[in-house]
């Protein structure tokens, strides 16, 4: 029957394949927000109203200010794909409670802006935007976000010295005396939410059952702390906290499987993501000995974005091009 | 051909350097740490400009083709010199503050641009109105910069002369990460996204 | 379940770039089943699937290209052509010579003079997700397809035959398999897993490693060789894959050239508007304008999925998850390749060695930002073929074997 007989009936073209997984991006997003609440409601049972404060504040100037931009930038506004929510609920997690107001609606503002929509909005981010964000607050108010001076204003059953701080200034006899447990079940002054490492951890193995990140990251991450700080400690023991030290304290566990994790400013391949993990874990302990900062983690992190795509370009051989061409 | 004018004007927005010509990146990131730093330099660059403009364009004839960077270099250099040492002479705090950014006026790609691209080929009259346009375009936009720069970084206006304003009183803690090297990078980026989105 | 004879049939030839592929018929011409029609030089098109009266020529656009179609008033009782007789001795035939005459009747064997196959396989995995047609191809053809195994055997030259199949159709394998006391071909029992059932991956697949060059071929295919060898003509009927709304899926033998119209009204399928029809599975198919195309002897199943059930790929950015690099089973860069593609990017298509896609279509399936994944990079490899032709000016390729819709061409 020739065309014009034809009884069209509206059917849908597309190309194969005709199914799909039903993964979405903002299922994952919303997947790795449900892995924080653990923590969320920890941070809330710790530090109070503050916590909620520092946690509101920041998902709402976060959410804003992807709304003002996406508006101002004439793109079609995709607030509700949760990343924004989840950019904001990280840069809560890594402030301590007693941050002011202005300062979290700063970093989160220069994190969306510069972080994330100037490189090209979603996927395209090099670097982590909340990172990003983060470091312009160190460069200008280091003192409110300075864990120790924070946590002054809470009665707590632990110390109030950063641990890191403790080793910089007295050395690794001083920190020697510290339950690891303890800071393992987030009895440490830390990130609002960051310091609860147990709570952390078992939302990371939540995230990587779901299938949502891939083991690789979080684990070569792990070892390459506990690698290299095993180096320093095995040299001089006295003078270097030994690893388990190294992995418990200071945001290395957020930082393994929330930060160094984030799509798109890790890489894609498998070989890639542990050499990345691995560098991440290594400058993380290089940066706190060698440098006068003792938090390693965020700046390792950046750093090891800028070297992603470079790693990137490690890929597996094809396999039909090896069978012909041998 | 451009009218007289034109040459004159086409700095300010056509040709303004750091944004639409991309030169001179170098110094702009490093000495506008506030607006009076930014000025300083700016209105070194258009003496050093103008005057080598002028003189190259005098000489273009007499400069040989295949020696001409050498020629360029030593009379750029000689106005630097001048320059150097008279803010060293009246204006000591800006001869700190723009440190080896003045010396490096000698290699700053604006002169040398407007040299080979047009003085070398055009009248003196056209040349140093080039110089002093290009020139103010650059102080401008220097002065925009700086004065940004110094807003969010330190919350204060002229800092480094007698008048300074210090705009939002004693309890603003200024977003002191503009003042630094990386925030330089972010707003001069930013405002040349902005200068895109405006311009043409 | 066997669809009955429709009152009209439709043969699908493929038209080539220089607008070759129009049969020398008329309206009113009789044809018979069997007989060969050609165009107006004699070029061999197709072999008619049907006996009937030509009543109407055109042209039928699919989504892989453009076709001639030919409407076919068909009659009840077949009527073989005449001049349809199978090749006398074809098994003691010069190998290279039966090679050479199966390429001219249009069959795709790769076999080649300088590079023999080190390995036959034949290939019963289902070709996509949803089809399971090699039970009944195994089950009736059986007794050919040892025939055509002992035949490839020969012409290739190769000692390895191995039959892959799925766990649940051993049986049906082991009875092909051996010869009387002869054993023919070895049975390899693969996990029925998409895509080993593609030809470039189920090497790879199989126990025995080291095959570098295998001849792959379906047993459908094999079965139409051997039917063509021995009767002229190659089969009429195909085996397809009805797969309803609720994907309860039904076998049945259909005879080439039935409008799909036709099976879906005898498999009591209804389909409205916004629903998608699908020729083929649900990885590989591709959608469908209308039901009015017939059946080709490529298509191993037909598919209509519900509007609710439609999945909409589009072009949302790459997130650079990594999901698609995971499952591509040519360790490909799906991502790289798509946003080159979607930026015109083509030669850099070529570095990350996209002639290895297969399509597959398994890294679509997954992506996180459910990008158009497969859509891109069967784009840029058409844009890729373009230019390599504007570029030296090279001649269309003379692909035996494609222009004829009655051959199961894979
Ligand atoms: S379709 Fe995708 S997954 Fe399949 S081979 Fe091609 S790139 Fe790889
Ligand atoms: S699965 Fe999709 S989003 Fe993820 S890397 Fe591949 S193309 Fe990008």
């Amino acid at each position: 029957m020739p065309s014009s007989e034809i009884k069209y009936r509206n059917l849908v073209i597309s190309s194969a394949p005709h199914i799909h997984e039903g993964r979405s991006y903002s299922g994952a997003m919303y997947t790795f927000i449900i892995a924080l609440l653990p923590a969320v409601i920890f941070a809330i049972s710790r530090y109070g109203m503050d916590a909620a404060r520092v946690i509101a504040v920041s998902i709402a100037s976060a959410m804003a200010s992807e709304y003002i931009i996406q508006k101002l930038f004439r793109k079609p506004v995709a607030i509700n794909d949760g990343n924004a929510l989840l950019m904001g609920l990280l840069m809560a997690f890594i402030l301590p409670p007693s941050v002011p107001w202005w300062l979290i609606v700063v970093g989160c503002f220069f994190s969306i802006l510069v972080g994330k929509q100037i490189f090209g909005g979603r996927g395209g981010n090099t670097f982590h935007p909340v990172l990003l964000g983060w470091v312009t607050l160190r460069f200008s108010w280091a003192d409110y976000i300075n864990y120790s001076y924070g946590a002054i204003n809470y009665t707590l059953n632990f110390s109030v010295e950063y641990p890191l701080h403790v080793l910089k200034k007295s050395g690794a006899a001083a920190v020697s005396g510290l339950n690891y447990l303890d800071l393992f079940l987030g009895n440490q002054v830390g990130g609002t939410g960051a310091s609860a490492v147990l709570l952390i951890l078992i939302g990371g193995l939540f995230l990587i059952a779901r299938g949502v990140i891939s083991w690789r990251i979080p684990f070569s991450y792990l070892a390459g702390v506990a690698a290299t700080a095993s180096v320093f400690w095995l040299a001089d023991s006295a003078k270097y906290a030994d690893p388990l030290f190294h992995i418990v304290v200071g945001n290395v566990m957020i930082g393994a499987f929330f930060f160094a994790t984030d799509y798109s400013s890790s890489p894609a391949n498998k070989t890639a993501m542990l050499i990345f993990g691995f560098g991440c874990g290594l400058f993380t302990v290089l940066f706190r000995i060698l440098s006068n900062n003792p938090n390693g983690v965020f700046f390792a992190i950046l750093f090891m974005n800028i070297l992603f795509p470079l790693l990137d370009k490690i890929r597996p051989a094809v396999p039909g091009k090896v069978m012909k061409e041998a | 051909m451009a009218s007289i004018a034109q040459e004159f004007t086409k700095g300010f927005w056509k040709e303004i350097p750091p944004f639409r010509l991309v030169l001179g990146i170098c110094a702009a990131l490093a000495v506008t740490k506030s607006l009076v730093d930014g000025f300083g330099m700016g209105i070194a660059l258009i003496f050093v400009l103008v005057c080598s403009n002028i003189i190259i364009s005098m000489l273009r004839k007499v400069i040989p083709k295949k020696v001409r960077l050498a020629c360029y270099i030593v009379i750029i250099a000689t106005f630097v010199v001048i320059v150097e040492l008279i803010t060293q002479a009246y204006v000591y705090s800006l001869y700190e503050a723009l440190g080896i950014f003045i010396p490096l006026i000698v290699v700053n790609c604006i002169i040398l641009g407007r040299a080979e691209a047009f003085a070398s080929k055009k009248s003196v009259l056209r040349s140093a109105l080039d110089g002093l346009g290009i020139g103010a375009g650059y102080t401008l936009a220097l002065v925009f910069l700086g004065a940004l720069r110094e807003i969010l970084g330190r919350g204060t206006l002229f800092a480094g002369s007698q008048y300074v304003i210090n705009l939002f009183g004693p309890s603003f803690k200024p977003y002191a990460f503009m003042v630094e090297a990386p925030g330089a990078f972010v707003c001069l980026g930013l405002l040349l996204g902005i200068m895109n989105v405006l311009g043409d | 379940m066997d669809v009955s004879l429709p009152k009209q049939s439709v043969l699908l030839i493929k038209k080539s770039a220089n607008g070759e592929g129009m049969p020398a018929l008329s309206s009113g011409e009789s044809i018979k089943t069997g007989g060969k029609i050609s165009d107006a030089e004699g070029k061999l098109l197709a072999y008619s699937p049907v006996t009937g009266t030509v009543a109407e020529i055109y042209n039928l656009p699919r989504v892989d290209g453009d076709f001639t179609a030919v409407d076919v008033n068909t009659s009840e009782n077949d009527v073989w052509d005449e001049n349809c007789r199978g090749i006398d001795n074809y098994f003691d035939r010069e190998p290279g010579a039966l090679v050479s005459l199966l390429c001219d009747s249009g069959f795709a064997l790769d076999i080649r003079k300088d590079e023999r196959p080190d390995a036959v396989i034949l290939n019963c995995l289902e070709s996509d997700l949803l089809v399971s047609i090699n039970r009944n191809v195994l089950a009736e053809y059986g007794d050919t397809i040892r025939r055509g195994l002992r035949l490839l055997k020969r012409i290739s030259g190769s000692d390895i035959v191995i039959i892959a199949v799925p766990g649940d159709l051993r049986d049906f394998a082991e009875k092909v398999a051996v010869d009387g006391s002869e054993r023919i071909a070895v049975v390899d029992l693969l996990k029925p897993l998409y895509p080993f059932g593609m030809k470039e991956i189920i090497p790879r697949a199989l126990s025995r490693k080291g095959i570098r060059r295998p001849l792959v071929i379906t047993p459908e295919y094999l079965n139409s060789i051997i039917v063509f060898l021995e009767h002229g003509s190659p089969p009429v009927h195909k085996f397809i894959t009805l797969i309803d709304r609720n994907n309860v899926r039904i076998n049945m033998k259909v005879r080439i050239g039935t409008p799909i119209s036709h099976i879906l009204r005898e498999g009591n399928i209804k389909i409205s508007e916004l629903d998608k029809l699908v020729l083929g599975g649900t990885m590989r198919g591709k959608s469908s304008f209308h039901a009015e195309f017939p059946v080709t002897a490529d298509i191993d199943a037909i598919m209509v999925q519900d509007r609710d059930a439609v999945v909409t790929l589009g072009n949302e950015a790459c997130v650079n998850c990594g999901k698609c690099i995971g499952v591509c089973p040519n360790k490909l860069q799906p991502h790289l390749l798509a946003r080159y593609s979607e930026f015109s990017l083509f030669e850099r298509c070529r570095d990350y060695d996209i002639d290895y896609c297969i399509e597959c279509g398994l890294c679509a399936y997954v992506c996180t930002s459910r990008r158009a994944l497969v859509h891109y990079i069967v784009f840029a490899k058409k844009e890729l073929a373009k230019m390599a032709k504007e570029g030296d000016h090279a001649i269309e390729s003379d692909n035996i074997g494609e222009g004829l819709a009655c051959h199961p061409v894979k």
